[in-house]
């Protein structure tokens, strides 16, 4: 997209304003608060409905509808209209914006989806760089540069997609997690109905087998819910109430017993001990976790590293074999944190299977007690089993928690035996054995087994569900891996070119001093570090060592760098507002030939207060002359006065037709004071100094006039010298033409005839001051070339000028004389 | 040396095309699987967790 026309009105400062850059570059310079940024606004708010400056931190009491229109006005009066010209399309279009409505881009309904790709760019801020943008990129965090720098390049989209990815792998790793749990706890069923310490499928299946050997039946040879009772059929009913059978609850209460068994009390102690100091040991270093996750890219990136040793991810080069140490250490690391986790699991598991097992045989306790209505020892065992629960929940996960928050050792052995377990479970089977017969052998083993085959049932459902959770999350795991991989070669890539470029156009700017200059761009997680080369000893935050100026400069190259990248051929409209402002003017003049030379294709809107770099940005050919204009005299009714000079000599003819010859006189002044100020600058005049850098045209002119006629002379004699007698005549014609144009400007005769002196234009009349116009007409033509339209400008060497010409060569006068051979 | 064109295809786009041809020979995914992860990158739905939860559970390839 390019901008052809600009119309603005009554947006912040501006009333009214009409710029033409025609496609090409455009210049605005002024003082401050003279309303350039308000032409940088406006094409914010054209292109995405908002005033970025009146947008982010700071600005809470500033809004678009307030603040975005000119003072006096209502937000239906500030409207923006650009004719715009995209790629591929020989017909511009228009457009337009109004703050009344910013949201609407107003335009043909057969534009929009033309325009569509364009704002979808404008609106993550493509299109202006200013010197707050600079910082942001040069000071910020690696984190703050890395989500700035993703949202320019459009890639925040990847980190989000990586940040869902953990967070399916966290979602599953939990469902598989709670699948464990469900599976140890259908396993601790298993062992409580058949009295078994620890869950054991050969055990069980040797007791399965001895009951079903009271029914005379052959041995089954696996454990399986539809097998155990193969062939079993139900015994006859014993007398009584045959609910409750007084064997199988007994068996339960035996279990429940194992608590108070000293030998299982201490193992469970010593766990208990080990795990605790295990866990401490992990907290204090949280590397061990950190690294732990690291494991599988560390494995990958010692398997990557070729034989020149460099970083396989960055390119960063090492010395051969360095890398490969250091990844190998942090591996030995990540091993073991591998061996520590295994351990806490390891101790946990032992805990906790018990846990299991007893909850398993209390439930069933629970419920006996419940159906005889024995309250007091229902309360007991009832708040045991919720200790119970609570402590199996805090084991559940115990990597990053402190145990000790919740439970203190003391308290977990008083949870495993709680004081006066013994008597109450004495009280209940009493009282059960009181109330219900016996059951015989047959019933006891038809009962056992019943109960076996729901829990066989509920643990191959478990069992199933692990399996498919482990897989869910192996399957997570490898999504994620590979999508980092994915991620990291072509980021890598990316920020390499990136890195290149920029490491490329900075040099160019700061060949002179740094000429080995280089940089580091690299993803470093979720963060991108930007590190940059200082004179040979080391790589540093940009904003670490180098001055402010040269921060300017990284800024605005990286951002050139990036915006390449992205907006080529779409957007090719970058707006500078303002940001050379640390760069001193030698590599301002650098910069003028980067842009022109390094991007001809962009379309670039310049904004600043510096009138050096304005004239610069001329003579370096980086804005044509009637491109660049010139904002002074702002007033709040009036917004900005306007000087361009290609409207200078338009404006002069429309003030002598109203016979304001006062008006003519003031312009013709002040547009060649600007003129020549820029003419000094690229010939090198020797204007007379002024500390207030206040120069008039009375200091300008005559110091123009005179190097032009010394560059004439050298380039005459050096032409004498090489014998190029067509070329002395050609240079004696133009000294003819100067010197005529010289004196009907009458400007060689300010010192010695004050009338004709520009300080009393004012008071010619017309007739006098229509020849000084066409004249200075003349003489402005003097200075430059008449095909290229750019300004003359001489090249140096040392403090010898060598050449004087013009962008496109048309004019080029050698000014250095043969050396007679000898 | 002027400045480069973009490639065509943005760079979230080749990252996920490269991922999943990486998971094609890769055990425990299937083309099931695959392709719906690929109608959640072309649907730019690989942020939502639960969809991709979902993929990843595709039962004919849970049951393999």
């Amino acid at each position: 997209m390019r901008l052809i026309e600009l119309e603005i009105e009554n947006v912040r400062g501006i009333r009214h304003l009409i710029l033409q850059p025609q496609g090409g570059n455009f210049a605005i310079w002024g003082p401050n608060g003279s309303g350039k940024s308000a032409v940088v606004d406006a094409v914010d708010f054209l292109l995405t409905g908002k005033i970025t400056r009146l947008t982010g931190k700071g600005t809470g009491n500033i809004s678009l509808a307030k603040h975005g229109p000119h003072i006096d006005c209502k937000p239906a009066d500030a409207k923006v209209r650009a004719v715009i010209l995209l790629k591929g399309n020989a017909k511009p279009i228009e457009i337009s914006r109004c703050m009344q409505d910013p949201k609407t881009v107003i335009c043909d309904d057969a534009d929009k989806a033309l325009l569509e790709p364009i704002l979808k760019l404008a609106e993550r801020g493509h299109h202006v760089l200013t010197r707050r943008e600079i910082l942001r990129f040069i000071t910020s965090e690696g984190s703050t540069r890395a989500q700035d720098i993703q949202e320019l390049l459009n890639i925040s989209e990847i980190e989000k997609i990586r940040k869902a990815l953990i967070s399916v792998q966290t979602g599953l790793s939990r469902e598989l997690l709670a699948a464990r749990q469900g599976l140890r706890a259908a396993e601790g069923a298993v062992s409580a109905t058949l009295s078994l310490p620890v869950f054991s499928p050969d055990l069980a299946l040797q007791i399965v087998n001895q009951h079903r050997a009271v029914f005379s039946k052959q041995p089954i040879h696996e454990l399986g819910s539809l097998i155990i009772k193969r062939d079993l059929q139900l015994p006859p009913a014993t007398s009584g109430n045959q609910a409750i059978n007084v064997t199988v609850v007994q068996s339960d209460i035996e279990n429940l017993r194992q608590a108070l068994d000293t030998q299982h009390q201490s193992e469970i102690a010593t766990s208990d001990t080990i795990l605790r100091k295990l866990l401490s040991d992990i907290q204090k270093d949280p590397r061990i976790l950190r690294t732990l996750s690291l494991y599988q890219l560390i494995s990958l990136g010692i398997d990557l590293i070729d034989e020149t040793g460099a970083c396989p991810l960055c390119e960063t080069a090492w010395p051969a074999g360095d890398l490969c140490i250091l990844l190998e250490s942090r591996l030995l690391m990540a091993a073991q944190a591998q061996k520590m986790t295994a351990e806490v699991e390891k101790l946990t598991s032992s805990i906790s299977a018990p846990i299991v097992s007893l909850l398993a045989s209390l439930g069933i306790v629970i419920a006996v007690v419940r159906q005889m209505e024995m309250k007091d020892q229902l309360g007991i065992l009832e708040k045991w089993q919720k200790d119970l629960r609570d402590l199996l929940e805090t084991l559940s996960s115990p990597l990053g928690k402190n145990p000790d928050d919740r439970f203190k050792p003391e308290h977990v052995m008083n949870l495993m035996a709680p004081q006066g377990l013994d008597k109450t479970l004495e009280k209940i089977i009493h009282d059960i054995k009181s109330k219900f017969p016996a059951a015989t052998p047959e019933q006891t083993a038809w009962d056992t087994l019943t109960r076996l085959e729901e829990n066989l049932k509920a643990l191959e459902v478990a069992q199933q569900q692990v399996k498919k959770s482990e897989l869910y999350v192996n399957r997570a795991g490898t999504l994620i891996a590979n999508f980092e991989r994915a991620r990291n070669d072509e980021l890598g890539i990316l920020y390499n070119e990136i890195r290149d470029r920029f490491v490329k156009l900075y040099a160019s700017l700061h060949e002179e001093d740094e000429k080995n200059f280089t940089a580091v761009i690299k993803p470093d997680e979720a963060a991108l570090d930007f590190e940059v080369d200082f004179y040979g000893r080391g790589v540093h935050p940009p904003h670490a060592l180098h001055s402010e100026g040269h921060q300017d400069s990284m800024g605005l190259c990286l951002y050139l760098a990036l915006a390449e990248r992205l907006t080529g051929g779409v957007l090719d409209l970058i707006i500078l507002d303002d940001v050379v402002m640390s760069v001193d003017a030698d590599h301002r003049r650098k910069l003028c030939n980067l842009l022109v030379n390094e991007f001809p294709h962009r379309q670039f809107l310049i904004t600043t207060h510096d009138k050096t770099w304005s004239s610069q940005l001329k003579t370096e050919g980086v804005v044509k002359t009637k491109s660049m204009i010139e904002f002074y005299n702002w007033t709040v009714d009036s917004g900005p006065q306007v000087n361009a000079e290609a409207d200078l000599w338009n404006k002069i003819g429309k003030d002598l037709e109203k016979n304001d010859v006062s008006a003519a006189s003031a312009a013709l002044r002040h547009g060649s004071e600007e003129y020549f100020s820029m003419v000094c600058d690229a010939l090198q005049a020797p204007v007379k100094f002024k500390l207030n850098g206040r120069w008039e045209l009375g200091d300008l002119l005559p110091a123009a006039m005179m190097q032009y006629r010394y560059l004439l002379k050298l380039a005459k004699k050096s032409a004498n010298s090489w014998n190029q007698k067509e070329c002395v005549a050609e240079l004696d014609e133009i000294n003819d033409i100067a010197s005529k144009i010289f004196t009907r400007s009458a400007t060689e005769q300010w010192a010695v005839n004050a009338n004709v002196h520009y300080n009393n234009w004012a008071s010619f009349t017309k007739p006098d001051f229509i020849p000084v116009v066409e004249a200075f007409q003349d003489l402005f033509g003097l200075f430059r070339c008449n095909q290229c339209g750019s300004n003359l400008s001489i090249a140096v060497s040392g403090v010898n000028p060598v050449n004087l010409r013009c962008l496109c060569g048309q004019v080029n006068w050698n000014l250095v004389e043969k050396i007679p051979s000898t | 040396m002027a400045e480069k064109v973009p490639d065509s295809m943005s760079i979230p786009d080749k990252i996920l095309q490269t991922l999943f041809s990486s998971l094609e020979n890769q055990d425990g995914f299937d083309k099931e699987i695959i392709s719906q992860l690929r109608v959640l990158g072309e649907r730019n739905e690989l942020t939502k967790v639960e969809k991709v939860i979902a993929a990843i559970k595709n039962d004919k390839g849970g049951e393999q």
